[in-house]
């Protein structure tokens, strides 16, 4: 196991790496420079002299190798757009999304399963059918629609939840406070995650549910619960730590438009801009946190695998 | 006042009960009544400094702020927050629909007969944040910083005309300009901030770490605490030389999206956004909002890439102007919010403003007439040609996320499209537009400018200035802005600015379209906020006040 771990790690190494490389070139090489330097009250000279300063006029290999060099000594550089250093940056927001999807894909996950299960038992009736319709709803709504449509009503209607932000400006921490400001954009992320998440669990229960081994567990007399839970689910949940497994990149990525909407100081929100920005530094930073999740999610997912199925011998 | 107190409640019922019934009371009383009405319908206006004290303002800003004047970024969002912290040698103040200059840190200024030297007196007795007294060589230390080029100063340009600072003594600053200068006392109230000598001098200026996160200055308001992409809060200065703020704080809300910036306004969460032209009708019937046009020293136009032969031709310029109807574009997009534009200088420039101008309404008939005698007929594809067969096609160029300019360029299209134009639109990234700008990549680009406030057009008109984006050459303009420039007499000079506003609008430069008010959707609570484009009203933020 240990030599499973160490190879993986090393393999992790090498693909961020690679990573970075592609990144710095991909950014680099987009049409459009960096914004701090196309304000239209900057003359042509200063433009040329800012570029210098900012080290954007040596050529890209050498550029990478600075930064390269920086990064290896932990200094992953400043923001062009808030002379923030991007660490400070990506640590500072990194939790606030990690709050955001934690609690929405935990909650998905704990709502979602039961759900799948329910409607696998029960298919082609009515549950199945209500099930199988609020998925679809929660996965084809747009993302910025309902975040808008909830705030309208919610906050500028009837005035019971905050339009916005992580915490009331002004007044010490409080659980209840911080709880307020999640459950909009906590829903927002949920829909699709549990509707994907139920279907999955749906169509692998299904599937479990089809086997012999089920038809021999009740052929043996085993209630229906036990059969359920001690045999099928557990079968089932393969496919569903798969799917979870790659929600874990996504975690700290895809949240950008719940972000933005819900003002959510996080990261989806802070890669968005700063790509749009072309703010070269954080977005390296972002990509590079982002890909280590990645990473991380992944070689978490094939543990996940081999605790769960015994057939699977990791390494 | 505890600034927590009154965040608690946003409608703020409740913490300034005691205030409220005790007007009420002395209004009851009538006596009273009457010295409330005085005061806050004084002879001055708006600039009266009535009312109540207290209370925390909230504004929202579209990202995060980096409440530091000198360099690059230099956003919007930290000029808007530099403006409540920090104080400008002169400032800018609206009085009978024009703008003018008023001293700031500068109490009065002086100059030579020819304008190469000016002298400034400063305010005695003016204190930064951290108690220290401000001097002559804070002034000193930040023109020499934003003159030197290892430092990334996005407002050098404002400042270039000066070649050397002197202290001649504390509260006395002699300028050394480059050249002859009339402009130079309203351009350093352009955002030129005076920082504190004392706390960056020997700091690298490009990134000051120390100062950014706990930046100090003279201004009305002292830096209190900035939670990254959340909020930034100042708290009230009250040694502030212009009169301590009737406000207790006032907040910056970091929110990037316009729809939640609408919704918290609506929600009472916030007292003051700018919103777009389309949100305007869902403010305009708002309870407890107020839609206000504030008036800006802009203009929107089509910028023509003089770089390209096909333009040399001043019929085809005309030509283009013809085909737009300014009128239909201010009354159909724009809803009413705002005039035809009839030049580069703005109305609100007062007597500087020449109306008496070429205007070229709206002809169709004569925009076809001039292309045929530039050459240019249409062809049997319904394209413009010339003799040689060549066909005029136009590389039209704008910016992605501006709906109103959207619009506008659409009906530009279908207008150039009927005279026989060639049209593509290239609606793009913002980087991308502003690299295609810069690298003069378009035939037809829209654009605006928000300037200064004063008449001077030779950084983006003179031929060979950096600053001209279009490559406009006119060797006529050039010697009328040299001379401009450096008239000491107004009379003069006026004169002059009105001949420059003629001649170009002979030679159409650039196609100029609008001068469009800055829409503000306010809370009504707030009072004393002058009517004017956000970036100078805040310069005045000492004066607002919650009722």
């Amino acid at each position: 196991m240990t030599a499973y771990l160490v190879r993986r790690t090393l393999q992790s190494v090498v693909l961020l790496w690679i990573v970075s490389v592609a990144v710095f070139v991909l950014i680099h090489t987009a049409p459009g420079g960096a914004a701090v330097l196309q304000n239209p009250d900057l003359s042509r000279d200063q433009i040329a002299q800012f570029r210098a300063n900012l080290g954007l006029d040596a050529p890209l290999p050498v550029q990478y190798v600075r930064w390269l060099h920086g990064v290896l000594r932990g200094d992953f550089g400043r923001s062009y757009n808030t002379v923030e250093p991007v660490a400070r940056l990506v640590e500072t927001r990194l939790p606030n999304t990690l709050l955001l999807t934690g609690i929405a894909l935990g909650l998905a996950v704990l709502l979602a399963i039961p759900l799948g299960v329910a409607s696998a038992t029960h298919r082609n009736t009515p549950i199945d059918r209500l099930v199988a319709v609020l998925s679809f709803l929660g996965i084809s709504t747009p993302v910025f629609w309902l975040g808008i449509v909830l705030i309208v009503v919610c906050s500028v209607q009837f005035r019971i939840l905050p339009a916005g932000g992580m915490y009331q400006i002004g007044e010490p921490f409080s659980v209840g406070d911080r709880v307020r400001h999640l459950l909009m954009p906590v829903f927002v992320l949920m829909t699709a995650n549990l509707a994907e998440v139920t279907r999955y669990t749906r169509s692998a229960m299904i599937d479990a549910l089809g086997e012999d081994y089920v038809r021999t567990a009740r052929a043996k007399g085993l209630p229906g619960p036990a059969v359920l839970f001690r045999h099928a689910l557990r079968n089932a949940l393969i496919p569903v730590i798969t799917i979870v497994g790659v929600y874990l990149p996504r975690a700290v990525s895809a949240t950008a438009i719940t972000e933005t909407v819900f003002s959510w100081p996080g990261m989806g929100q802070l890669a968005l801009q700063s790509a749009a920005t072309r703010d070269y530094p954080v977005v390296l930073g972002t990509t590079l946190a982002i890909a280590v999740f990645a990473v991380a999610g992944s070689l978490l997912t094939d543990l996940a695998y081999g605790y769960a199925d015994p057939r699977i011998r990791l390494g | 006042m505890a600034i927590e107190h009154v965040l608690a409640d946003p409608r703020c019922a409740r913490v300034r009960f005691s205030r409220r019934e005790f007007i009420r009371m002395a209004a009851l009383g009538g006596a009273a009544a009457a010295g409330l009405d005085s005061m806050l319908g004084g002879p001055a206006g708006a600039w009266a400094a009535a009312g109540k004290r207290g209370g925390v303002w909230r504004m929202a800003i579209p990202g995060n702020p980096t409440a530091y004047p000198i360099t690059i970024p230099g956003k919007l969002v930290d000029i808007l927050v530099d403006k409540t912290i920090f104080s400008t040698l002169v400032k800018y103040q609206l009085h009978n629909g024009t703008i003018q200059v008023v001293p700031d840190l500068a109490q009065s200024w002086t100059a030579n007969a020819d304008l190469t030297e000016y002298t400034f007196r400063l305010r005695s007795g003016v204190k930064w944040h951290d108690g220290q007294p401000l001097t002559a060589d804070d002034v000193k230390f930040t023109l020499d910083a934003m003159l030197n080029p290892k430092v990334n100063a996005g407002l050098a340009g404002v400042v270039s005309a000066i070649s050397q600072t002197t202290v001649a003594d504390p509260t006395t600053v002699k300028l050394t300009l480059k050249y002859p200068y009339a402009s130079l006392p309203v351009m350093l109230g352009y955002n030129v901030a005076i920082v504190p000598k004392h706390l960056l001098e020997g700091q690298d200026l490009n990134q000051p770490v120390q100062f950014i996160q706990h930046p100090v200055g003279t201004g009305p308001f002292k830096f209190k605490t900035f939670a990254q992409d959340s909020y930034l809060e100042v708290a009230a200065n009250p040694d502030y030389f212009g009169g301590a703020p009737l406000l207790d704080g006032i907040v910056f809300k970091v929110i990037p999206d316009g729809n939640t910036r609408l919704a918290q306004l609506e929600a009472g969460e916030i007292d003051f956004t700018v919103i777009d032209p389309p949100q305007a009708p869902a403010v305009q019937g708002a309870r407890g909002i107020e839609l206000r046009r504030a008036p800006q020293v802009d203009y929107y136009f089509f910028a023509i890439n003089h770089g390209l032969p096909k333009f040399a031709d001043v019929r085809i310029r005309q030509a283009l102007t013809y085909a737009i109807d300014k009128q239909a574009i201010v009354k159909n997009i724009l809803k009413g919010d705002g005039r035809p534009a009839t030049g580069p200088i703005n109305p609100l420039l007062g007597a500087y403003y020449n109306p008496n101008v070429e205007t070229y309404p709206y002809s169709l008939e004569k925009a076809q007439a001039l292309l045929s005698e530039a050459g240019w007929k249409k062809g049997a594809d319904g394209v413009l040609a010339n003799g040689k067969g060549e066909k005029f096609t136009l590389l039209f160029n704008g910016p992605k996320g501006y709906p109103v300019m959207e619009q506008v360029m659409t009906y530009a299209q279908q207008q150039y499209q009927k005279l026989g134009f060639d049209v593509t639109l290239d609606i793009v990234d913002w980087p991308v537009h502003l690299q295609k700008y810069h690298d003069r990549n378009y035939d037809l680009l829209m654009e605006w400018w928000i300037t200064p406030p004063d008449a001077d057009l030779y950084d983006h008109y003179y031929s060979t200035s950096p600053d001209n984006w279009w490559g406009y050459k006119n060797a006529v303009l050039d010697r009328m802005l040299v001379k401009a420039r450096s008239e000491p007499n107004p009379q003069k000079r006026i004169a002059m600015y009105h001949d420059i506003q003629g001649l170009i609008a002979k030679d159409v430069p650039l196609v100029y379209l609008y001068y469009p008010p800055e829409l503000q959707a306010m809370s009504s609570r707030t009072q004393g906020l002058p009517l004017i484009g956000y970036r100078d009203a805040l310069t005045w933020v000492s004066k607002v006040w919650l009722a």
